[in-house]
């Protein structure tokens, strides 16, 4: 599986919604359920999917699902 | 300053906050036009420091934001990011532009997240139940706004003695009641230190305590201290968390029940309580998620401490 089809899993996994829909400009706004609690999810579980770490300056930039998967790709490879 | 411009400039920063702080405020007006209040009261400080409406949306977010990351290392590991007082106040305490970022943001949070604004009411409560008052500590006045409180529902009070560990805190807690109560913060005694070193010399007839347990390592040491500088009839209140990693937490409460066996090893009675879980979900998920849930009671001293938990 790519990055897009591994992010696209946590997060129907984590909305626990097999139907979910989301595209490069999906934001919190878009999701009725992506509040805190499943930001903090989402963020745990694409830590342990990928084996990275985000920094809050990293986590503080991301405006919407295309940014959060550009920096998994640029830290997935330079591992 | 008033609530609407914060609240639109928090939520155009933010959409999650946007959600949330509408699924609140919208049911609690009262929230809202306390929030107007407190923004009117500080102004002046706020003014004086250069924080204007950004700014002050800014340090609310920046806290938000640390304690995302906070509780991120304690959703991976069940334990809270800071292992020691002396990290605080390494990291937190001594560093002014934090501390008072961090403070300003926390007291928004007493009128924009629902469980501290019901902690906010408990304390209010207990003091309409206290008018007689007449000698106060406070331990940890933080943003200061508790002081506030104080002031304003003790009428009798004629002793106030507030302990905090950081400068930034007295000097924030100093600074607003200097321009709201002049008379009466000139008689306040602001002793910078660590609470466990601070030895009182009268007994208090009320002593507050708000969120501060969580920060220490040995809580069961200062609230023992504190019995001992309690009258026979006085009243603690005290408040705390459970499962709440922050950027100064040290302390891990893991459970209510934890807290309770500690106020009672340390010689108190609970008088009246508060249990404010941080999200409005069942039990299950509450404790799956290992979610905040606030705490805080109004104590009086009993016997002689058993001095160890049960």
């Amino acid at each position: 599986m790519n990055t897009r089809e591994r992010v696209v899993g946590i997060f129907r996994d984590i909305f626990d919604d097999p139907s979910l829909e989301i595209s490069d400009q999906t934001t919190a706004a878009d999701v009725d359920e992506w509040d805190s609690l499943a930001h903090i999810n989402l963020v745990v579980a694409m830590e342990k999917e990928f084996k990275i770490k985000f920094a809050l300056g990293e986590l503080q930039a991301m405006r919407n699902v295309g940014d959060m998967m550009a920096l998994i790709e640029k830290k997935t490879n330079t591992l | 300053m008033i609530a609407s411009d914060l609240l639109d400039t928090i939520c155009a920063k933010n959409r999650r906050q946007q959600k949330k702080l509408s699924a609140f405020l919208e049911g609690t007006p009262a929230a809202v036009e306390d929030l107007d209040r407190f923004l009117r009261t500080y102004s002046p400080y706020l003014e004086s420091r250069g924080v204007g409406v950004v700014e002050l949306a800014d340090a609310y977010l920046q806290m938000l934001d640390e304690m995302l990351m906070a509780r991120i290392h304690f959703t991976q590991t069940n334990e809270y990011p800071r292992k020691s007082q002396a990290e605080s106040l390494e990291a937190v305490y001594q560093d002014p532009d934090l501390m008072t970022r961090y403070m300003l943001g926390l007291a928004l949070s007493q009128f924009l997240w629902e469980h501290h604004y019901r902690l906010l009411s408990f304390f209010r409560r207990s003091l309409d139940d206290l008018p007689s008052v007449k000698r106060c500590l406070e331990v940890g006045s933080g943003h200061g706004l508790y002081s506030l409180e104080a002031l304003a529902r003790l009428p009798s009070l004629a002793t106030y003695d507030i302990v905090d560990i950081s400068q930034a805190s007295l000097d924030m807690t100093r600074g607003i009641l200097q321009i709201i109560h002049p008379e009466a913060s000139a008689k306040i005694s602001f002793v910078l230190g660590d609470v466990g070193q601070f030895r009182p010399t009268v007994a208090y007839d009320y002593i507050m305590m708000g969120e501060v347990l969580e920060h220490v390592e040995q809580p069961l040491e200062i609230l023992v201290s504190l019995r001992h500088a309690l009258q026979e009839n006085g009243r603690l209140f005290v408040s705390t968390c459970v499962n709440s990693p922050a950027i100064d937490h040290v302390y891990h409460f893991r459970s209510v029940d934890q807290i309770r066996s500690l106020l009672g090893a340390a010689g108190f009675v609970i008088q009246t309580e508060l249990i404010a879980p941080s999200e409005n979900v069942d039990a299950a998920r509450l404790e799956r998620y290992k979610l905040d849930i606030s705490y805080a009671a109004i104590l009086s001293a009993s016997s002689e401490p058993r001095g160890k938990i049960t």
